[in-house]
């Protein structure tokens, strides 16, 4: 059994494919009419086996968790990088709006931000060996 | 930096925007509830929803009409009226480029289709794999 594919939550599609292509620099590896909706997936240009699938929050549900962890601070997932200060600099001068700037946890540095699509998104640098 | 106190502010103006229970309320009387000028609401609401205070308002209430369009039997002009749109042609307009088509013709089109009984994410999975199969055949995990 293999992890290969992490779901969010979005409140638009087109808006959530714009930031997390033009902003975070994923790139689409599907995007498949489904009905009235569209099944997207991302893949990151510096590798990695899993993907990103962006789901609208259509469902009342999955509208109230997303609204919730929003509401209270909580990211929806996290992002590993290799830079942290680099990342935080690149997103800070496209406007990108930050919860928490870049802070050591111990064994990673993070940061927290908003990915417009009614999430927070963390980024984090773990230690170097 | 974006303070939690802000943040929350920010949620709940976006709560008082998709409240189909009052679709009266004004940009000034949300910007002065979340404790901002309407200038600064305005930018610091795009800065964290990617949309101005409008266009999410008008996207939240073509969202609905697409819902009532697919599940419900009301008319196109009822459902107008019952999301905040005053007007059935700019109604129209703004739904077809929204949405690519008119109103009826979404209807006409999508009620009934899988999307109508789930939309989460094991349903839009299953009606890939009945087209096409080239998203993986991950394990049963959903949102």
């Amino acid at each position: 059994m293999k992890i290969k594919l992490n779901s969010i939550i979005v409140d638009d599609q087109q808006k959530a494919l714009d930031f997390y292509t033009n902003v975070l620099g994923f790139n689409k590896s599907q995007d498949i009419p489904v009905g009235e909706y569209r099944w997207i997936q991302l893949a990151s240009p510096e590798g990695g086996d899993a993907e990103l699938s962006l789901e609208p929050n259509v469902n009342p549900a999955a509208k109230e968790f997303q609204e919730a962890l929003f509401e209270q601070g909580i990211p929806i997932t996290a992002f590993e990088v290799d830079d942290l200060e680099s990342e935080f600099r690149r997103l800070s001068d496209l406007d990108v709006e930050f919860t928490s700037e870049p802070t050591n946890a111990g064994d990673v540095t993070f940061a927290v931000f908003v990915d417009t699509c009614g999430n927070l998104i963390q980024i984090y640098q773990p230690e170097a060996e | 930096m974006l303070t939690k106190d802000r943040l929350i502010q920010l949620c709940k103006a976006r709560e008082q925007l998709q409240d189909f229970d009052r679709t009266d309320y004004s940009i000034n009387e949300v910007a002065k509830s979340a404790a901002m000028s309407r200038y600064h609401f305005i930018r610091q609401f795009k800065a964290v929803f990617g949309e101005t205070p409008v266009q999410f308002r008008t996207r939240v209430r073509l969202d609905r009409a697409r819902y009532l369009l697919v599940h419900g039997e009301e008319s196109v002009t009822a459902i107008c009226m019952a999301v905040g749109f005053s007007s059935l042609g700019s109604f129209s307009a703004l739904f077809t480029l929204r949405f690519g088509r008119a109103p009826s013709m979404y209807r006409r089109e999508f009620a009934g289709s899988v999307a109508r009984h789930s939309t989460d994410c094991m349903a839009l999975l299953r009606a890939t794999w009945e087209g096409k199969s080239q998203i993986p055949r991950s394990p049963e995990s959903s949102i």
